[in-house]
C-alpha cells in the first residue's frame, strides 16, 4: 500500500506520502520516507518540475513560501524522525500536530536538532548501474539522502542486477533506483511478487517506462532489391551536419532521378525527424524545400552518396510514371 | 550474423539470448563492452551499415544518436520484450535495523 501514494502524478503525492509516512508506527519508515521523496523528486526531473520539487521539499526545508505539497515532503521526513525520537506511539500525534500548521519552518527546524540528539542515521547501501540514466538518477538521490537527510550513504557497483535482488532481501544492499522488473522476472517473481513481503519494498514510477531489445543500426527499406543487396533507410535530424551523410543516403535516389531526367526531388521533414523523400516528374511539389536542399550543397551530398551507397531506386507502383522514394522510421 | 550486446552480465541477463533462440535464426551474441558497443552503433549509423545490437530506452545519446532514431528490429511482438515499469527497490528489512 505504500506504493499508492508514490503512484500520484507531480508533486502533489509528496504530501501524501508525507502523510503516510507520518502515520506509519514502524521507526524504518524514516528511511522509506526519505528514499520516496527522493524518488518522487527524481521522478519530478523527468517532468521538469525539480525546481519546484526540491526548493518546496528539500532545500527550503519546508518554507511557506514554496510549494505547500512538496513542503509537506519535507515535514514528512522531520516528522519521522521526530516520532523515532519520542517513541512509535507518539507518531500519530506528531503527524497530527504537523498537519495543523502546514510547513511551519521552525518546527522542522526544532525536529532536525530532535534527530541529531536522537541516534546516528545508518548507512545506506544504494546500487550503482552502469548505464548513465541510472547513474544519473542515483547520483542525484546519494546527494540529497547524503546532504539534505543525513544518511552516510555508500555506493555499491559490484552487483549486477540479477544479484541485486537477493542482496535487497538479505540487507546487503538497501536501495536501488532503477530496476527493471522484466529484465529479470524470475528474481523479481521469487523476491518481490511472490516472495516474502517483507523482503523488499517495490516502488514503480509514475511515468517511466523502459524497453530494451535487439535494433538495427539501419533499418532495411523492402524493395526490387538484388538478392543479399541491403540499403538502409535513415532517420535523424538532417540540419545536424554529423548526420549529413544519412540525409545523402536518404536522398540519394531522388538525386539520381532528378540529375538523370529533370525530376524534382522533394524532402521533407516529419515532425518527429524522419526524412521523406520523394521524385516527381513534373510536379510542383514542395520546391522549396528542396531548393533549399540544394543549396544546401547538392553536389557534396551527391558525390558522397555515390561514395557510400549502392543501390536502386524504390520503385513505388502506387505512382504511374514516377519514381519514389521514402526513408524513415518503420521501413 | 552477430548481434552486438554490451555484457553478459548487468543488462537483461540471458533475455536476449532467449530471444534469438526463440526467433531461431542463425545469429550469435556478441558482448563487445560499453565503449566498442557505441562506437559499432556509430559506425553503422553513419556509413549506413546494416547491424543488429542490443540496447534499450531510456538511454543516453550514443555519441550524439538518439536511441529513439535507431529502428527497433521487427520481431514478432508474441516473443519480442515488452515494455515495463521502471521500479525503484528497497530493503525492507532495512527498517529493523534504524
Amino acid at each position: 500500500m505504500r506504493g499508492t501514494s508514490v503512484r500520484q502524478e507531480g508533486t502533489a503525492s509528496l504530501t501524501r506520502i508525507a502523510v503516510s509516512a507520518r502515520h506509519r508506527p514502524a521507526r524504518g519508515h524514516v528511511a522509506l520516507a526519505a528514499a520516496l521523496v527522493v524518488t518522487v523528486c527524481i521522478q519530478a526531473t523527468r517532468a521538469e518540475t525539480l525546481r519546484t520539487c526540491l526548493a518546496g521539499s528539500m532545500l527550503k526545508g519546508g518554507s511557506a513560501s514554496s510549494s505547500e505539497a512538496a513542503g509537506g515532503a519535507a515535514d514528512a521526513v522531520g516528522a519521522g524522525m521526530a516520532a523515532v525520537d519520542m517513541g512509535t506511539d507518539s507518531a500519530g500525534d506528531a503527524g497530527a500536530e504537523t498537519e495543523s500548521r502546514r510547513g511551519g519552518a521552525d518546527m522542522g527546524q526544532r525536529r532536525a536538532k530532535k534527530i541529531a540528539q536522537a541516534f546516528k542515521l545508518p548507512e545506506l547501501i544504494i546500487k550503482w548501474d552502469s548505464w548513465s540514466t541510472s547513474q544519473m538518477t542515483t547520483a542525484i538521490a546519494a546527494i540529497l539522502l547524503s546532504e539534505r537527510l543525513g544518511f552516510t550513504v555508500k555506493l555499491d557497483s559490484g552487483t549486477t542486477s540479477k544479484e541485486m535482488y537477493s542482496k535487497l532481501a538479505d540487507g546487503t544492499l538497501h536501495l536501488a533506483f532503477e530496476a527493471w522488473p522484466m529484465s529479470n522476472a524470475q528474481e523479481f517473481r521469487e523476491y518481490v511478487t511472490t516472495g516474502d513481503a517483507s523482503s523488499i519494498e517495490h516502488f514503480p514510477y509514475t511515468t517511466l517506462f523502459g524497453r530494451s531489445g535487439i535494433h538495427e543500426v539501419c533499418s532495411r527499406v523492402p524493395g526490387n532489391m538484388e538478392p543479399g543487396e541491403s540499403r538502409c533507410a535513415c532517420a535523424g535530424n538532417p540540419t545536424e551536419p554529423m548526420l549529413r551523410s544519412l540525409l545523402a543516403a536518404c536522398v540519394l535516389p531522388c538525386f539520381q532521378l532528378w540529375q538523370a531526367g529533370g525530376m524534382q526531388a522533394r524532402v521533407a521533414w516529419g515532425a518527429d525527424m524522419d526524412v521523406s523523400c520523394f521524385c516527381a516528374q513534373g510536379s510542383a511539389g514542395d520546391s522549396r524545400r528542396s531548393g533549399r536542399l540544394r543549396e544546401r550543397g547538392a553536389k557534396e551530398l551527391a558525390n558522397e552518396t555515390r561514395r557510400r551507397i549502392h543501390s536502386k531506386t524504390v520503385q513505388n507502383p502506387k505512382l504511374h510514371g514516377e519514381g519514389s522514394a521514402h526513408c524513415g522510421k518503420g521501413l | 550474423m552477430k548481434v552486438l550486446h554490451i555484457a553478459a552480465k548487468g543488462y537483461d541477463e540471458g533475455v536476449i539470448e532467449a530471444l534469438v533462440e526463440n526467433l531461431r535464426i542463425p545469429a550469435h551474441i556478441a558482448y563487445i563492452g560499453q565503449e566498442n558497443h557505441t562506437q559499432a552503433i556509430w559506425n553503422g549509423y553513419t556509413e549506413g551499415a546494416p547491424g543488429l545490437f542490443y540496447t534499450y530506452w531510456p538511454n543516453s545519446n550514443q555519441h550524439g544518436i538518439p536511441i529513439p532514431d535507431l529502428g527497433r528490429a521487427k520481431i514478432p511482438p508474441g516473443i519480442d520484450i515488452k515494455s515495463q515499469r521502471i521500479a525503484v527497490l528497497c530493503c525492507a528489512t532495512f527498517e529493523t535495523k534504524i
